[in-house]
């Protein structure tokens, strides 16, 4: 086989093998999330985001890498010192996404955080990622997240 | 036969083969022991093929039988932490979710640290053994 054939096929495997051997460490096939995200604007000094979320899930997710600190309106209290947080159920079961994960009681309700952003060069932004997860065959129609910024 | 080229030989093309089917149809219908190791075996036979490839193709001069044994030790040598130690399985995690999450598809990511998987180590000498035979054939050409 030539050269060139022989790079093409090589890279096509790569990638495949690539994909695979993250993929194998996924979650299993029930597992699904939904995604919404906000992008904050970050200051030279560090600064608080507040936002409140909407969810039909089992447990609510959040992702920030910029987060210095997460409260919640539950009374959920998290800093980066406190590794990654899983309320118990679901998100102690499922979950290890590494940040932020607190039960949905009941499948359903509105969380405020306020969440403390690391401090950044004007101008730039630091993304705030909600995840809404649960087992797709328990949870209901209206499956999903939605963010809004407060002031 | 060139180091970066040994994800090509068909050992390790069956290999992933058997990954894929593994994960997603035989986990799925036939759940059990053989298919909780299938994977780990399948995958510390072609992975360091797969690190040796990038890695050749990024530097050529990574193509080497030495190049080869430290990729399988390194594989064998990550498994065997993050299927030990429960601290490497969750930095691993954060590691393989990260990855996704640059990639632009945030999924969660779960490892089941399992010290019997390592009944696979096997699989990266393996590796080595078949695939210096092969660097080794092209040297003598």
């Amino acid at each position: 086989m030539s050269e060139p054939k022989m790079a093409f096929w090589r890279f096509l495997v790569v990638t495949l093998a690539g994909y695979l051997s993250l993929a194998t460490s996924a979650p299993p096939p029930d597992w699904t999330v939904r995604a919404a995200h906000v992008d904050v604007p970050l200051d030279p000094s560090s600064s608080r985001a507040r936002i409140s979320v909407t969810v039909e899930a089992e447990a609510v997710i959040i992702l920030a890498p910029e987060a210095l600190g997460i409260e919640s309106s539950t009374g959920i209290v998290w800093t980066p010192e406190d590794g990654s947080f899983e309320s118990e159920g679901y998100c102690e079961d499922s979950h290890r996404l590494g940040t932020f994960c607190e039960e949905v009681p009941g499948g359903s309700g509105t969380f405020e955080y306020e969440i403390s952003m690391a401090a950044g060069p004007a101008g730039t932004t630091g993304r705030i990622e909600v995840l809404a997860g649960g087992v797709l065959e328990r949870l209901s129609t209206n499956f999903g997240v939605s963010i809004e910024v407060l002031p | 036969m060139k180091a970066a080229n040994l994800i090509l030989l068909p050992s390790s093309l069956v290999a992933i083969a058997l990954l894929a089917l593994n994960d997603h149809v035989f986990k799925a219908h036939f759940p059990g022991f053989v298919s909780g190791k299938l994977s780990d075996f399948a995958g510390l036979y072609f992975f360091p093929f797969f690190l040796l490839s990038v890695a050749a193709t990024l530097r050529p001069a990574a193509g080497s039988k030495r190049a080869l044994g430290a990729v399988c030790v390194l594989t064998a040598l990550v498994f065997s932490c993050v299927n030990l130690a429960p601290g490497a399985s969750e930095l691993y995690e954060h590691l393989v979710a990260g990855i996704w999450h640059e990639l632009g598809r945030t999924r969660p990511v779960v490892h089941v640290a399992d010290g019997e998987d390592l009944i696979a180590l096997p699989m990266a000498g393996l590796a080595y053994w078949v695939g210096s035979r092969r660097i080794r054939d092209q040297a003598g050409f």
